[in-house]
């Protein structure tokens, strides 16, 4: 009797994992429901299997994620700039319309972030978001960045910031996309980052010298966690060895600025 | 909206992923000449089906679907499609029994691959694995997106992400077992 009750347990706990392990990827991206995560957790508690299989997801997961995207080859880009397109394929109203309600969600939630300052300008509304606002400078990253786009604006602030680049005039006409208080550009070059191409800044701001990046929205966006960071506080920020970097998103592009630890002044002053 | 408007707001919208899609193509397949053809032909469906466009697609998960749908046609012919996928689970040999399966270890073991290695392992993958690890890993879209892309709903993608990362995973630690074999034979080779 004691026998059978043994096996039925041990056969309802072998079914319980067999399918749970299915769920492991969800639990370790973070895309499984409350209850989902609750009986996961339950279950990895006590399965050391699960528990090493869902160390090796989130490893290959980070692992897999900094590859690099490959660069789109010269002969392919004259393709597609001479690529002949026939005539509309859909009626001119109704392309109108699609077109312009297309879109980017990201784009839209940032939009939805900042105007909300405007509609809640009273009351709990503002209370809320003065709160928030308030708490942004203690959301600064500091662990060492898996991000290629940050990676590579580290990389060439260090290696920029130590040699001495010419202050040039030529490129005036070239502006920065965020203004600084008491800014200068210094120089503008074109670089890669996180294997696109992309437009760099040397400022000076006050006593510091600092870069911003112009890059395309795709690079910006490419990480999820930077991504739920701007759906969130409508920038991600990371500290890394006394650099700070702050991303912000753009109209079409993004941007990336990188300084001294504590010298990049606060989101709400930035002026685009 | 003029014929020659509505073309320059496509190109507008759609041009500046061509860089993306095709080095996602080029994840699936290693000739550059095939993946450039992928993404040739992709935008030029795309401007097919234009109209189709909705607010709720974002321009980039609508075009990876085109693209996807483009290397269906070319390559996942019959063969692939009868395929048997192998199911791993978590007890498998290899993520049981391999010295370097364990958290740490296997950390270190991903650290030693090339990404060119990492890339062949999972271009090895069967194919429906292999597009969900990409679509999610490598090019870090959410669950739903890829369940859109795929057209496959979003509970597959996980199972299959699951399974396709757990395939990996075991890959990788018999591409690390190989290895320590050749490492072995030349230190002996050497010896002699």
């Amino acid at each position: 009797m004691m026998n059978d009750q043994f096996d039925n347990t041990k056969e309802k706990w072998t079914e319980l994992h067999e399918s749970l392990q299915d769920l492991l990827a969800g639990y370790a991206d973070n895309e499984l429901d409350e209850q989902d995560t609750l009986i996961i957790e339950a279950h990895l508690s006590g399965c050391e299997n699960c528990r090493n299989d869902l160390a090796r997801q989130n490893a290959l997961s980070e692992r897999l994620e900094i590859i690099p995207p490959a660069r789109i080859t010269s002969g392919l880009q004259k393709r597609i700039d001479n690529m002949q397109l026939e005539e509309s394929p859909v009626p001119d109203m109704h392309l109108e319309t699609s077109l312009a309600k297309v879109l980017i969600p990201f784009k839209s939630w940032f939009k939805n972030i900042s105007r909300q300052p405007v509609f809640g300008a009273s009351g709990w509304a503002f209370a809320l978001i003065f709160a928030v606002v308030i708490s942004l400078p203690t959301s600064w990253q500091t662990q060492r960045s898996q991000i290629p786009m940050i990676n590579d604006a580290l990389a060439e602030y260090h290696k920029m910031n130590s040699i001495a680049f010419p202050v040039s005039n030529k490129n005036t006409s070239i502006k920065a996309p965020v203004n600084l208080p008491e800014g200068r550009t210094l120089a503008t070059w074109a670089t890669s980052i996180a294997g696109e191409p992309a437009q760099a800044f040397a400022i000076r701001s006050g006593r510091n010298i600092i870069f911003q990046y112009q890059i395309n929205e795709t690079v910006l966006f490419r990480n999820p966690e930077v991504r739920q960071a701007i759906a969130d506080f409508g920038n991600y920020k990371l500290r890394s060895n006394e650099v700070d970097v702050l991303a912000l998103p753009l109209t079409d592009s993004g941007v990336l600025v990188v300084g001294p630890a504590k010298s990049l002044p606060a989101v709400e002053k930035i002026e685009f | 909206m003029t014929a020659l408007n509505s073309q320059k707001r496509f190109q507008q919208l759609t041009h500046p992923w061509a860089g993306r899609l095709y080095s996602v193509a080029l994840r699936q397949t290693s000739d550059s000449h095939i993946a450039e053809d992928w993404v040739q032909e992709t935008l030029l469906r795309a401007w097919r089906d234009f109209g189709q466009l909705t607010e709720e697609i974002t321009i980039y998960a609508w075009l990876l679907k085109v693209l996807d749908h483009v290397i269906a046609d070319d390559v996942r012919r019959e063969k692939r499609r009868h395929q048997l996928a192998p199911i791993i689970t978590v007890e498998d040999k290899y993520l049981i029994e391999h010295p370097c399966s364990a958290p740490g270890p296997f950390d270190e073991t991903l650290k030693d691959q090339t990404n060119s290695q990492l890339m062949d392992a999972i271009q090895n993958l069967p194919d429906e694995f292999r597009r969900v690890v990409l679509l999610r890993d490598l090019e870090g879209l959410s669950y739903l997106e890829v369940a859109y892309i795929l057209d496959i709903p979003k509970g597959t993608v996980m199972s299959r992400l699951s399974r396709g990362r757990r395939i990996l995973a075991s890959a990788l630690l018999k591409l690390e077992n190989k290895e320590q074999k050749i490492d072995r034979s030349s230190n002996i080779a050497s010896k002699k």
